[in-house]
């Protein structure tokens, strides 16, 4: 899967979880920013890991890998299962 | 069969029925009612007068604080009340404060929210109130907010007094018709899968749960004991710290459960007994619905689930490794979804009247429920910086904790700074452990 398509789908899981729009959502923000809390990430975990089979809470959750959602989306290509 | 709400008549979900069993069995020991306060500090001071008729104009708007529960022939209870406006300020809707005079009254706002939640829990009938304080010579006040968690959570009360502080601001916040009467269903569809989301939460639950809580005994005639608040302030810069090492620590995003095990390991000393050597904690903490259909605006009722968290009393000791073990417990129930099920299966449970649930909870937990309560709320959904002209300097959240156990710390932040609150009924733990406890939240959760 494409860095972009993951951006997509990832945008709209955030827009899901923070209850705006998708378009509203900056890739270059750090998820923090944004307003996720510690239960809502969980949720945002939850959903990579069903959608893109990567257990990222097993990584130890390095802030480097959530800088943005660029960067989520590199690490997640970087590793997603073909 | 789908049974819809009708005018006036509001079916209460899961949530709300586990918390009214919870202020039944908290009247039943303590004689107190289940309620929550908010204290607003206001740099200036509006008149009280002028604050208090416009908070029961606001109030009186919204026909549901005066109703009261009842059951339907389909076995759910319901919220039944009535559109009609009363003739006079109904008794649901109080205000209330005082002026001290040089040298009579202290502004301190956790004393004044001890003295007021004090007085307050004691009183039936109310649902919502405003109390201001202030001093001839001061040029600051302390508005307290009090509010029957029947009808309120803490988001709910925010979205509330948001709303009131609008009003006083001369603005006419955009209500609607869900607000200002709710409705919802009997949602007693669905029975075989409901019943089995209830099965699957109970297993999970029974996981955590075992005959080795630890616990604090509940002291002799709780009835006549006050409830005692303690509260610290972090200041915005160490608030931000106390994040950075949260994220360094638990992991990126992973405040609550950083805060959680720094709570325990400030709570350790307490429970470090040999009688208790081997036992577990057992936490249950409320949360949001993570769902961005119910993440709208609500005022009313409560739009919460219940997450589970359980670790060996020795474990609090290491602060750092029990953060990671935590996040993994919450990964976990996020996995299972178990805060959904519980919501589902909770939708059965309202079939046994409120008395009943209480006993059947105290039974199910072994009359331990859970070790101390925690809740981590985050930023207001009161954003609003000033109320009449004048400064809002702080916005702090203070809960009565259901007993058992009758302890429990929260943390509320406003503004950038991050406050933590622990509230308990007199002789749960002493004055002197409890300002203890905190300081040494305060020195861990930076450290």
């Amino acid at each position: 899967m494409d860095k972009d398509t993951i951006i997509i789908q990832l945008k709209e899981r955030i827009a899901f979880l923070l209850d705006k729009d998708p378009a509203a959502i900056s890739a270059d923000q750090p998820l923090h920013e944004m307003g996720l809390d510690s239960i809502a990430f969980v949720d945002l975990l939850v959903f990579i890991e069903k959608q893109f089979k990567i257990a990222l809470a097993s990584s130890g959750l390095a802030q480097e890998d959530f800088k943005s959602l660029n960067c989520l989306a590199q690490r997640i290509a970087r590793s997603a299962p073909l | 069969m789908r049974i819809p709400s009708s005018p006036h008549k509001r079916y209460l979900n899961g949530a709300d029925w586990c918390l009214r069993a919870l202020a039944v069995g908290t009247k039943k020991r303590t004689g107190r009612r289940l309620v929550f306060a908010v204290s607003v500090c206001l740099e200036g001071a509006p008149d009280p007068e002028q604050l208090k008729r416009t908070f029961i104009l606001f109030s009186q708007q919204f026909p549901v604080l005066r109703g009261s529960d009842a059951r339907c022939w389909c076995l759910a209870p319901y919220w039944k009340y009535s559109a009609s406006l009363p003739p006079r300020v109904p008794e649901e809707i109080r205000v209330g404060g005082a002026v001290f005079a040089q040298g009579e009254g202290s502004l301190d706002p956790v004393k004044v929210v001890e003295e007021t939640m004090n007085r307050y829990s004691a009183i039936p009938g109310w649902r919502i109130a405003l109390e201001v304080f202030k001093t001839q010579s001061s040029s600051n006040c302390v508005l307290v907010f009090l509010f029957d968690h029947a009808l309120f959570d803490a988001k709910g009360a925010d979205s509330f007094i948001h709303l009131f502080f609008q009003k006083v601001n001369g603005e006419q916040p955009q209500l609607s018709e869900a607000e200002i009467a709710p409705r919802a269903d009997a949602q007693l569809e669905n029975w075989g899968k409901r019943f089995k989301d209830g099965q699957q939460a109970n297993r999970c639950i029974l996981k955590l749960m075992n005959e080795q809580t630890a616990y604090l005994p509940l002291p002799p005639e709780l009835t006549t004991r006050p409830i005692r608040l303690y509260e610290h302030c972090f200041t915005p810069e160490e608030a931000k710290r106390i994040q950075e090492r949260a994220f360094a620590v638990a992991g990126y995003l992973m405040f609550a459960p950083y805060a959680l095990a720094t709570a325990a390991s400030a709570f350790h000393p307490l429970f470090n007994r040999p009688a208790m050597a081997d036992f577990d904690f057992v936490i249950s903490t409320s949360t949001d619905k993570q769902r961005a259909a119910t993440r709208k605006r609500h005022l009313f009722f409560n739009d919460l689930s219940f997450l589970f968290f359980q670790f060996p009393v020795k474990a609090a000791v290491q602060r750092d490794a029990l953060a990671g073990l935590l996040r993994d417990q919450l990964v976990q129930q996020a996995r299972d979804g178990l805060p959904a099920i519980l919501e589902e299966g909770n939708l059965l449970m309202r079939i046994f009247p409120a008395k009943w649930l209480w006993a059947f909870l105290m039974k199910f937990y072994r009359n331990r429920m859970s070790s101390f309560a925690f809740t981590s709320l985050g930023e207001p959904q009161m954003t609003l910086s000033e109320v009449a002209g004048y400064r809002v300097m702080d916005y702090t959240h203070f809960p009565v904790i259901p007993t058992p156990p009758g302890l429990g710390l929260i943390l509320c932040q406003h503004a950038g700074k991050l406050h933590a609150v622990l509230s308990c009924f007199e002789g749960v733990i002493s004055d002197e452990e409890a300002k203890a406890v905190l300081a040494r939240f305060r020195e861990q959760a930076l450290a």
